[in-house]
């Protein structure tokens, strides 16, 4: 009977301390995420700050300048024909995609040869604007606009 | 025992009993008075003793501008304290601060040595340090974060942002007039602590976490802020003048792109300018605009249909207005004039017949309209009404209808002028101007502030030929130095006079001039005003040239095509 009653004792004895701690180390590590909390707060905040010190308008500017570069003295703005609008609208994607052989130099030549035998083809009236899947091209009157700075 | 003596031993036991009954009653009273009467209070002092409850400040919401740029935001800097008494060996403790906090370990060993129950040893200390001196666990020695409150572009839009004192309270301009809301919620860290203030990590404590206030992303254009500043900075050191003032605002949202003013201040360091420079002069200072009112005379007299563009009268070069006598600036008669010569020419006279040929009533219900008189109700603290003096009030003088009509004896703010006038590019409709574009909470809500109508001001027949008229000022008027070649431009210059005790100031003037770009499809409303220049009093000597380099600058970075190009474009 006694030693039952022991054994009784010590298992609750055990589960009270096993709980306890429990309860100890989970406030320890609560304790410990709301300071980390508090600290990457912090953190956050001086990173962000010091992102807008070295984007400051002054800071820009004085390094544009040291690097020699300025406000434009005068934007042009061109006129172009229906056709040359579509090979510089074409000119640009294809500078944009990867070359289609691996070998840039190749690619661009390639781009280059299409685009002139699609111009050809159109001004003899044997394709239509869109063909070379320029993002569809207008009419003869629309206007690209080129800010040369 | 004695009979006798048996009653006197009972009369001390009753004497003594009632001695023990007198003071259990006392006893059970002061129990009472412990346990119930004061009971609440013990709790707390009690509680105050073992728990202890730490505030954690919020950080105060950011300010950016449209394109992101940050304006104003919070760090975190550390105050170092220690309690002398709890300090073991303070040679040792300051000999370790020393190198951290980079002074001399002497003056922190003469603090420690101190019998004050706490001293501060460093305030401003980076977050860094802060967090070395924390981590280093020097019994008696505490580090606390404080936020302060940065602007990274210093003194850019000064005016506009205002600062936050030291209390965290936000003074002037939109820290003042967003306070509460940029302000968040404080949180706080509690635990129960043993007597020698240790806390118990068995015990019960509770952490909320502190709640940043939200994020104000505005209306305003750093790059286009930061162009306004540069060109009034350079204007204002060529003229020789006091100060001044640039707005930019999209007429048809009244979205306010850029509002600079001159002298600045960096609100970093608040503390080391003169109050006087806090108040910000676009929405706080009344001045006379002068000729750059007579839009809003024409703009009555066409629109109640007393006259037309074409209606012409005759001008002498005065006109008598309740026995006063008004003249042309240039105290030239220049005969047979058209309504619109009067804006191309700046005219006294006519402006003043308009406005006695519609009658004093129609005439200031106009100018009400037009929003003088009256705060914009823009988002910034400090705003005025101006002043507008009308039939009835004690001040108001018949000559008043005359003077009124070209700017004198009216105080109006900058910001009231450019609204009025992106009303008319607006094709009639006044709107609010506003600054916060949006409000961005610390759980991703955001709520977006719409653009506001207040009112119809005048009929778009009547915007529309007004808008021909001053564009007709700037191809062959007055404000012909605003011209940018290529592109049609509205605008009417106005140089006031300065009121002064007894009259007005013989020597100083201010320049103004105001106007939007292009003139058929307003993308900005300019407004220039140069207070007292030096090498010239005229608006378009002084403020027109800035007006137009600014112009430039905008038709540039917004991407606007000459007039020919967008024209053909749009057909």
């Amino acid at each position: 009977m006694l030693a039952v009653l022991f054994i009784l004792a010590s298992l609750i004895g055990w589960f009270y301390l096993t709980q306890a701690s429990e309860a100890t180390t989970t406030a320890l590590r609560l304790q410990r995420l709301a300071s980390e909390r508090e600290h990457l707060r912090r953190e956050r905040a001086e990173v962000r700050y010091r992102i807008a010190e070295l984007e400051n308008l002054s800071r820009i500017f004085e390094r544009s300048r040291l690097l020699g570069l300025g406000l434009p003295q005068k934007v042009e703005y061109l006129y172009l024909s229906s056709q040359e609008s579509e090979i510089f609208l074409a000119l640009i994607r294809e500078e944009d995609l990867p070359s289609p052989r691996g070998d840039e130099l190749w690619g661009r030549v390639l781009s280059f040869l299409r685009v002139l035998l699609f111009a050809q083809a159109k001004s003899e009236g044997t394709i239509e604007a869109g063909d070379l899947n320029t993002g569809g091209v207008g009419n003869e009157n629309e206007m690209e606009i080129v800010d040369k700075r | 025992m004695t009979s006798e003596s048996r009653q006197r031993s009972h009369r001390r036991l009753v004497v003594l009993a009632a001695v023990f009954f007198a003071f259990s009653l006392i006893l059970l009273g002061r129990i009472i008075y412990w346990q119930v009467v004061r009971r609440q209070e013990l709790l707390e002092l009690a509680e105050l003793e073992h728990y202890q409850t730490k505030v954690i400040p919020p950080q105060r919401g950011a300010i950016l501008d449209r394109t992101g740029s940050l304006l104003a935001t919070d760090i975190f800097k550390y105050e170092i304290f220690a309690t002398p008494r709890d300090i073991l060996n303070p040679r040792w403790t300051a000999e370790q601060l020393a190198t951290l906090l980079g002074r001399p370990p002497e003056s922190l060993w003469a603090l420690l040595e101190r019998k004050d129950l706490s001293v501060t040893l460093a305030k401003q200390i980076p977050l860094n340090v802060g967090e070395k001196i924390a981590s280093l666990g020097l019994p008696g020695v505490g580090a606390i974060p404080l936020p302060q409150r940065i602007y990274p572009e210093k003194e850019l839009a000064c005016h506009l942002l205002g600062f936050v004192g030291t209390e965290s309270d936000g003074f002037y301009g939109l820290e003042e007039y967003y306070d509460d809301i940029l302000q968040g919620e404080p949180g706080s860290r509690g635990g129960e602590r043993d007597p020698s203030g240790l806390r118990m990590i068995a015990g019960y404590g509770s952490y909320v976490p502190a709640q940043e206030g939200p994020t104000l992303v505005l209306t305003l254009d750093r790059t286009i802020q930061g162009l306004a500043e540069e060109k009034l900075e350079k204007a204002i050191e060529e003229c020789g003048a006091e100060g001044g003032t640039i707005i930019v605002m999209d007429p048809s949202t009244g979205a306010i792109l850029a509002m600079a003013s001159y002298p600045r201040y960096d609100p970093n360091h608040f503390y080391e300018a003169p109050q006087e420079l806090f108040i910000d002069p676009a929405i706080s200072e009344v001045y006379e605009p002068g000729s750059a009112f007579k839009p809003v005379t024409i703009a009555a007299a066409l629109d109640t249909g007393e006259v037309t563009p074409e209606t012409t009268y005759n001008d002498t070069g005065t006109i008598i207005v309740g026995g006063r006598v008004i003249a042309n600036w240039d105290w030239r008669a220049r005969g047979e004039t058209t309504v619109a010569g009067i804006l191309t020419y700046s005219l006294n006279v006519g402006a003043a017949t308009m406005s006695t040929k519609i009658g004093a009533e129609k005439f200031y219900r106009y100018v009400r309209r037009f929003g003088f008189g009256e705060p914009t109700g823009v988002d910034l603290a400090g705003e005025v009404s101006g002043i507008v003096k009308t039939p009835g009030d004690a001040q108001w003088h018949e000559s008043d209808l005359g003077t009124n009509s070209f700017g004198q004896g009216i105080g109006v703010t900058p910001l009231q002028l450019v609204n009025a006038m992106a009303a008319i590019a607006n094709g009639g409709l006044l709107m609010r101007p506003y600054l916060v574009h949006k409000i961005i909470r610390e759980d991703g809500s955001v709520t977006e502030i719409q653009p506001a109508v207040r009112r119809r001001v005048i009929s778009e027949e009547t915007a529309k030929a007004l808008s021909e008229m001053l564009e007709e000022g700037v191809e062959e008027g007055v404000a012909r130095y605003a011209k940018v070649p290529g592109y049609s431009i509205a605008a009417k210059t106005g140089t006031a006079e300065i009121p002064i005790p007894g009259g007005y100031d013989p020597t100083w003037t201010i320049a103004t001039v105001v106007g939007w770009a292009p003139a058929d499809d307003p993308r900005f409303v300019i407004l220039v005003k140069i207070d007292k220049p030096k090498t010239s009093p005229w608006a378009e000597a002084v403020a027109t040239p800035v007006f137009k380099e600014l112009a430039e600058g905008l038709f540039g970075y917004l991407g606007i095509p000459p007039d020919e190009v967008r024209l053909a474009r749009d057909h």
